[in-house]
């Protein structure tokens, strides 16, 4: 018996070792792969979305509606991932309440290159930001975050 | 007898008198419509589209020490705009993919134009695009600077910061200010005489805290020569249109 715990022993520490190693793994992929693209997208800017709404936030204009507006700012019907009422932050705008559309399917062609580079590619996913109130675009983001 | 000869000039004269005025008032009048209805049916339609680009402004490098630009562009609405049209101030290591960019632009789906903020950091990061809604007003100046002696950038509109990037890794060289747009068939900033013109003026960059007037050397980029129309103020300010377009904006 004390030969066998003396086996078992051995094989303990690497065992741990290979759990926390797991573990880590596992914490680590799900950090990456289940990071919702509104998060990841912000978060290279210092901007923010809260979902804290309060109760008295009530949208003037459904998610469906939303979700046109949205489509009508990307001339073309896009797929919504996602679609959650949230207050919108920047440096200038506080807590604007803001149906958080998760976009794919545009094909926005936008600004960027220096005269001497090549001009990007159409955005096809973004985050766009709709007033609860009147549908108005009130802001887009995209761009991965690799920072 | 001369009584009646002179109060028959009198009655003549006032008739003259009063056919003088109705011309001029009709003049006028038919002026002011003829100005009206050149604006109301104001021209820039069956533009050809291919894609292509047409960039047109003012560059500066500085060897060292480059922080940031801001600086004034007048506002537009250019329509049509099959790609996009866009105005803007930027700072940048030229042909590296690697920029931070400030201004308007206008896409074929909307009915206005946005403010935006644009960066990248090299040709294997991914573009980011930040669009964000503002009442509008006459003035718009756009600015970009590192901040907290690192390299992360604000974004300024009308000298109010509105976004922060996480740091970026990079220090800029050159500043260049431009219109520009990426299809044929996009109005260009700007409309050919009287105008409005897209104009640029009161540039600014800033090396180690300092901050300096732009020296603007012009440089165009043009997939063809019959679109962009641009003139050359002072080393501050230059104005572009569009000359296909005389529909007053």
């Amino acid at each position: 018996m004390a030969v066998s715990w003396k086996l078992h022993g051995r094989w303990i520490v690497p065992f741990v070792l290979m759990l926390i190693v797991t573990a880590f793994a596992v914490s680590s992929s799900r950090t990456d792969a289940g990071t919702p693209f509104v998060d990841d997208v912000m978060s290279s800017t210092s901007s923010r979305i809260s979902y804290d709404v309060p109760a008295s936030v009530v949208p003037r204009i459904g998610a469906s509606d939303a979700v046109k507006a949205a489509s009508a700012f990307a001339g073309r019907p896009i797929t919504a991932h996602s679609v959650r009422v949230g207050l919108y932050n920047t440096l200038q705008k506080r807590n604007v309440p803001v149906w958080v559309i998760d976009a794919d399917g545009l094909d926005l062609h936008l600004p960027g290159g220096d005269f001497f580079s090549g001009t990007p590619e159409p955005v096809t996913r973004a985050v766009i930001l709709v007033s609860i109130d009147d549908g108005h675009i009130e802001g887009m983001y995209s761009g991965a975050s690799s920072h | 007898m001369q009584a009646i000869h002179s109060r028959h000039r009198a009655r003549r004269a006032l008739a003259h008198n009063i056919t003088f005025r109705i011309f001029v008032a009709l003049a006028f009048v038919l002026s002011s419509l003829l100005f009206t209805t050149n604006r109301a049916y104001a021209y820039c339609s069956g533009l050809s589209s291919y894609v292509g680009r047409w960039e047109s402004g003012g560059i500066q490098n500085v060897s060292s020490g480059l922080s940031g630009t801001t600086g004034y562009v007048q506002g537009f609405n250019p329509d049509p705009t099959v790609s996009n049209s866009t105005a803007w101030y930027m700072v940048t290591i030229p042909g590296q993919y690697t920029y931070a960019q400030t201004g308007w632009v206008r896409t074929s789906n909307w009915s206005t134009y946005y403010h935006y903020a644009a960066w990248r950091s090299g040709y294997n990061d991914s573009q980011h695009e930040a669009i964000d809604y503002v009442t509008p007003t006459n003035s718009h100046n756009y600015g970009v600077q590192e901040i907290s002696g690192g390299t992360s950038f604000e974004f300024s509109y009308n000298f109010s910061a509105w976004l922060d990037t996480a740091n970026l890794g990079w220090y800029p060289t050159q500043v260049e200010a431009a219109a520009e747009t990426l299809n044929h068939g996009d109005h260009f900033p700007g409309s050919a005489s009287p105008g409005p013109y897209v104009e640029f003026w009161g540039g600014t960059y800033t090396i180690y805290g300092l901050g300096y007037s732009v020296s603007l050397t012009m440089y165009d980029n043009n997939s063809s020569t019959d679109v962009v129309g641009k003139t050359q103020l002072s080393s501050t300010a230059f104005y572009v249109w569009d000359k296909r377009c005389s529909d007053g904006g």
